[in-house]
């Protein structure tokens, strides 16, 4: 393949992987909730869209929105156990739990749906367009534009809206939040909540492009650990940013390497800019708090 | 406006706080003052929630404080500004701003806040765009106690305004708490600068090792020199001031 091709495939590929990383990233920055089942709930969010498609045949284009308020259930939910986790002791613990929730959502898709692979074949799958000479799959574009739409529209309301302020204030600093009225509990569940329905959308602009299975989850987690690393804890444009330059790398690396060696790219970006710039790569300062 | 009667707060097993009792009158500045870790800032915490008081009740209009939680505090009219300042530094200055306008009641009338704030500090007006933690530290102070201005407070609980600031600065602030109290506003003041505090202040309270060791009227405690330096040890203004720069 082209240069110019993989780099256009890695940028669209890297719009999708900023999508799952941007909820990782709020939960993050606001509680302190490193959230290891992140990936397993973008993997709910493709079998609901696969179960939507397969039984109604909603597209998952339309159904992922319809299912967004289950996710924000979810979130809330999981947030329940979490809360009352003093936060100093809230980075260990939570990884620890959150794993034990991967663990059970992956397992409890096993049981219900088995390991079979499901795809999501939409009537346009196999149409493609040229985009500056590279052949895009219509699922892949469609996918690729949602998410940024998406990202956009969660930068928009983290900037522009009261609860998304409140939501980036807790973020640095929750007893100055708290003393302007800011009720600190119910704002890290609405953004637990608002994290998981992000995971849930990803889930259902990927079931469209990528085989359904219960343990796909894991493929996710990593990813979006290394574009959180990459873009810093701090941003949604963070995140937008270190999903491009993974997708990209990714691209390359899939067509420089032996197919089998491809994920080694996610590891030595995610340890080396670990090694070298631990705040992430536009991550300035350590926050405030 | 605001009674503690024998309040008892601290973190953990250790009290800071042993059987306070203090009230700030309706329209008032009451100046609080004390040496280091006399528990001036736990008092001013323990009023404002972020402190949970162990023993000992602490009312708001009648109305008793104790096992709220802050955001409840806040909406029921208590700004409290804290020690250094504590901006949201990625934040830009009008959305620190907004901030303090986030209660639900208080969102419809953001305009007019955000005109009485910046008709007091006018600096705010120009610095609107730029980011909170870029500010100088005088800047920062105007942005805090903008803020809480925002929440259109009765009262407002300031820790140590002037904590590092240059005198030039430190008498604007100063000066602005004059004009906010003229219009009504009643002040709790923790302040290092004793004299300072008490000159500002209508009424004191002194505080050493989480108790009340005198109060009073705040032109009497100052007249009473010997008394403020037997008790506190307190410098004269400027050797104060070149103890800090030491520091």
């Amino acid at each position: 393949m082209l240069l110019s091709s993989l780099v256009i495939n890695g940028l669209f590929t890297g719009l999708i992987y900023g999508l799952i990383a941007v909820g990782l990233t709020v939960i993050f920055g606001v509680m302190r909730i490193i959230n290891m089942s992140h990936g397993d709930i973008v993997m709910l969010g493709m079998y609901s869209a696969w179960i939507l498609f397969e039984k109604f045949g909603v597209s998952p284009y339309v159904s992922m929105f319809l299912t967004a308020p289950l996710f924000f259930l979810l979130g809330s939910l999981i947030y329940e156990i979490l809360d009352p986790i003093p936060l100093k002791r809230r980075e260990m613990s939570s990884l620890i739990i959150t794993l034990g929730i991967s663990f059970v959502l992956a397992t409890s898709a096993m049981l219900i749906f088995t390991a079979d692979y499901r795809t999501v074949t939409l009537p346009y799958s196999q149409r493609v367009i040229d985009i500056l000479g590279t052949r895009l799959g219509y699922p892949a574009l469609i996918s690729s534009a949602i998410s940024l739409v998406l990202m956009c529209l969660f930068r928009l309301f983290l900037s522009r809206t009261h609860i998304g302020r409140a939501i980036r204030a807790t973020a640095i600093d929750r007893t100055s939040a708290a003393l302007l009225g800011v009720n600190v509990k119910r704002i890290s569940q609405a953004t637990f909540g608002a994290g998981v329905v992000l995971a849930g959308l990803a889930g259902g602009v990927l079931a469209p492009i990528y085989y359904v299975y219960p343990f796909v989850g894991s493929n996710f987690i990593i990813k979006a650990f290394a574009v959180v690393v990459l873009g810093g804890m701090e941003s949604v444009t963070g995140a937008i940013a270190g999903g491009l330059i993974l997708g990209v790398a990714e691209a390359l690396g899939g067509a420089f390497l032996e197919h089998s060696l491809k994920d080694i790219i996610v590891f030595v970006l995610f340890l080396g800019v670990l090694f070298f710039r631990p705040t992430g790569l536009f991550g300035g300062r350590e926050r405030n708090r | 406006m605001l009674e503690l009667k024998q309040v008892t707060a601290g973190y953990g097993k250790i009290d800071v706080l042993r059987g306070v009792s203090l009230e700030a009158r309706a329209g008032e500045i009451t100046a609080l003052v004390g040496p280091n870790g006399a528990g001036k800032s736990t008092l001013l915490r323990s009023i404002s929630g972020t402190v949970v008081s162990a023993a000992g009740s602490i009312t708001f209009k009648g109305i008793p404080l104790s096992g709220r939680p802050p955001h409840k505090i806040a909406s029921m009219g208590i700004a409290h500004v804290q020690e250094g300042r504590m901006v949201f530094g990625s934040m830009s200055v009008e959305e620190n701003l907004l901030m303090g306008a986030y209660l639900k009641d208080r969102r419809g009338k953001i305009k007019e806040s955000m005109a009485f704030v910046t008709g007091l500090f006018p600096r705010l007006r120009e610095r609107m765009r730029q980011q909170a933690g870029t500010l100088s530290g005088g800047e920062q102070q105007m942005l805090a106690l903008g803020r809480a201005l925002m929440m259109r407070p009765e009262l407002i609980l300031l820790d140590e305004p002037s904590l590092g600031l240059a005198p030039l600065l430190v008498d604007t602030i100063y000066s602005s708490l004059e004009t906010l109290n003229r219009e009504g506003l009643t002040i709790l003041l923790v302040e290092q600068n004793v004299r300072r505090a008490l000159t500002y202040s209508q009424r004191a309270y002194v505080l050493e090792n989480g108790e009340v060791i005198l109060q009073g009227r705040s032109a009497d405690i100052l007249v009473d020199s010997a008394v403020t330096s037997a008790y506190l040890g307190v410098p004269l203004e400027g050797e104060d001031r070149l103890i800090r720069q030491s520091l």
